[in-house]
Formats: structure tokens, sequence, C-alpha cells
């Protein structure tokens, strides 16, 4: 019985391998990269040594910037946001920033 | 500003998306999870399966229906050059590179067969993890964007990265405070972090959970990230980064 059983899920499997409808089994994880990590902890270190014995500061300025488009849905929406970016920077620059 | 014959590169990505099953990924996808950022091309996942001739048969149709377009294949550090080749090299350049470049658009569109640190048979998932979006693409999920972002060593990945995992880390916020020990386990096999590690072990109200997620974060130290140790650290100062002897 267990036999069989193990027979149709290998046809299946294989079946379902040949058409590309099996979802893969395993997903691949996300894990951050070690070295990246190592990087950016270095660069933590480097800051706080350099603000060694100074006072932190009890204002802390929030966000004040606004986004292109609030919630960007279409290819249409990419493109303008991609573009103004494109745009104001070369602004920017052509005014010796 | 359009292409040659008035078509644009979002027509193109409509027609693909109409022949076969198409997950947009890269800068324009990061752009739609919400970061504001420059991107120069389009990149979509297009179904490789069964295999790469399939692959390569709507891009093909495409070719036909718009004989100014050309299909490159990469360029290599040796020439700098995107080569043109036909439509009949398609399948075995997509198969050899991983990808084809389209060029004689607004835009141009990288097609791939197999991303970055993804197999040909890992596109049933993202298809289905991925929700759908413009033209009849789908939007690849944050989680397998980042995957696609793991390894590489680019400045503008770096970026992308940090908003990607700073979305994921919210929605796993949360999610963790309350949720069982299986779905816990389901959301760390996927994506992890040393903060969202420790995050678990502060506020879930599961002591499975906050077991799970030390393990985690010693898995991690262990691998040699310095944030994982620290935070090992400061949640126990007496363990010096030995672990937690009350989550064990």
């Amino acid at each position: 019985m267990l036999g069989i059983l193990r027979g149709r899920l290998l046809t299946k499997l294989l079946k379902e391998e040949k058409t590309g409808t099996r979802i893969s089994g395993i997903m691949k994880p996300y894990r951050p990269d070690v070295n990246e990590q190592k990087r950016l902890y270095s660069l933590r270190l480097m800051f706080e040594r350099k603000r060694a014995g100074k006072p932190v500061s009890p204002i802390r300025i929030k966000s004040n910037s606004e986004p292109w488009i609030e919630n960007p849905r279409t290819l249409e929406d990419v493109e303008y946001i991609s573009d103004s970016i494109a745009r104001r920077a070369e602004q920017w620059k052509a005014n010796g920033a | 500003m359009e292409g040659e014959r008035g078509v644009t590169a979002r027509d193109a990505l409509e027609f693909l998306a109409s022949r076969r099953r198409a997950v947009l990924m890269g800068g324009a996808a990061v752009i739609l999870h919400g970061l504001s950022r420059m991107t120069k091309d389009y990149d979509i996942w297009l179904d490789p399966l069964p295999n790469p001739d399939a692959w390569a048969s709507g891009i093909v149709e495409l070719l036909a229906a718009a004989p100014f377009l050309q299909a490159r294949r990469i360029a290599t550090i040796a020439t700098g050059m995107w080569t043109p080749i036909t439509g009949s090299e398609i399948a075995a350049v997509g198969s050899e590179d991983g990808m084809v470049r389209l060029a004689g658009l607004d835009w141009p569109i990288d097609v791939f067969y197999k991303p970055n640190e993804f197999d040909v048979s890992d596109f049933e998932g993202v298809w289905q993890r991925s929700t759908p979006s413009d033209r009849g693409l789908r939007l690849m999920e944050k989680i397998d964007l980042l995957v696609t972002k793991q390894l590489t060593d680019r400045l503008g990945d770096r970026a992308d990265i940090g908003f990607l995992t700073g979305k994921v880390e919210e929605e796993y916020r949360a999610r963790l405070k309350d949720c069982s020990e299986q779905e816990a386990k389901e959301m760390f096999e996927r994506f992890a972090t040393p903060e969202i590690a420790a995050f678990a072990i502060r506020e879930s109200a599961n002591e499975k959970v906050r077991a799970l997620a030390l393990r985690t974060l010693e898995e991690m130290r262990t691998a040699g990230d310095p944030f994982a140790e620290e935070l090992i650290r400061e949640l126990d100062p007496r363990s010096q980064g030995k672990g937690l002897e009350s989550e064990r």
C-alpha cells in the first residue's frame, strides 16, 4: 500500500516538475551578509568615537521630505519618480552644487 | 519619451506579460515598494519553465512584432559592450548568461531567465508570493527582492537592502509579538536580522518564540555578525555574550 502511494506521489511530482507547476519546496532565506554587517558595525563605532564625550542633543529633527508620489502603483509612476530625481540632480549640478 | 514608432518599454512589458508570466524586479520594483530612487531600466523575470525555449518564445514574438527592437547579450568586462544577438540565439544566451537585454525602447528591458541567487525552479514560488501590478506584470515580494540583492556589492543595492529590510522588519514587529511558534519559525526561515531576533526575545508573549529567536541570534553571532554579538550582551549583560540562560 505504502509502495503504491509512494509511486503515485513520485509520478505526480515528476509530472508537475515537467510542467513547471510544482512550487519550489525550499524558499531562499534572507540573512544580512556578515561582511556588510561588519562594515556597518565599524562605521557605527567610528561615529561613536567621533562623538565621544559630546552630549547628545535632545532635539530630534524628524524627516520632512515629501515623496514624489505618495503610493506609486504604475510603471508611469516609476518613470516619473526616477526622471524627477534625475532632473533635480541635474539642476543642482548645473547650479554648481 | 517614447521609443521608435511610439512604442514604449511599458508597452513591450505588457506584451511580454500577455505571453508569459512576468515578475517585475530590480530598481523599478523597489520604487513600487516605496523607495524614491533612480533607475535606468526595467528588470523582469519571465517564466523560465519548462525550458529556455519556452522562456525565449515571448521575447522572439515581441521581436517579430517590433523589428526595431534589438536583443543583446550582457556586456563582458573585456569588451564593455552589449553584443547584438538574433532571435534564435536568445534561448541559449538566456540559459548561459541568465538574462538578455532588449534595446531600442525609451528604457532598456533586462529579461531574466535566472536572476542572481535564484534557481529556475524557484520561479513558481516567487510568482505565488508576488502581487498583481501594472500592465499584467506582478511585483516581486520584498524578501525575494532582498534575496536577489543579497550578495551583490553595488552601492545602489546597499540602499535598497536598507530600505527593504526596514520595511520587512516593520511587518515582522507587528506579527512577532503574539504569533505562534510555527508562524515565527516560518518567518525566521525566510528572513531574520539581529534586530528582529532581539525584538522577538524582548517582546514575544510566547516562550517558544523567544527561545527560537535566541537560537537565531546565536547562529548569527556564530557566523560572525557583530550586531548579534552586541545584542546578546545587551539582552543579558551577565552572559558576556554566552547566551541568555533564562531563554534556553
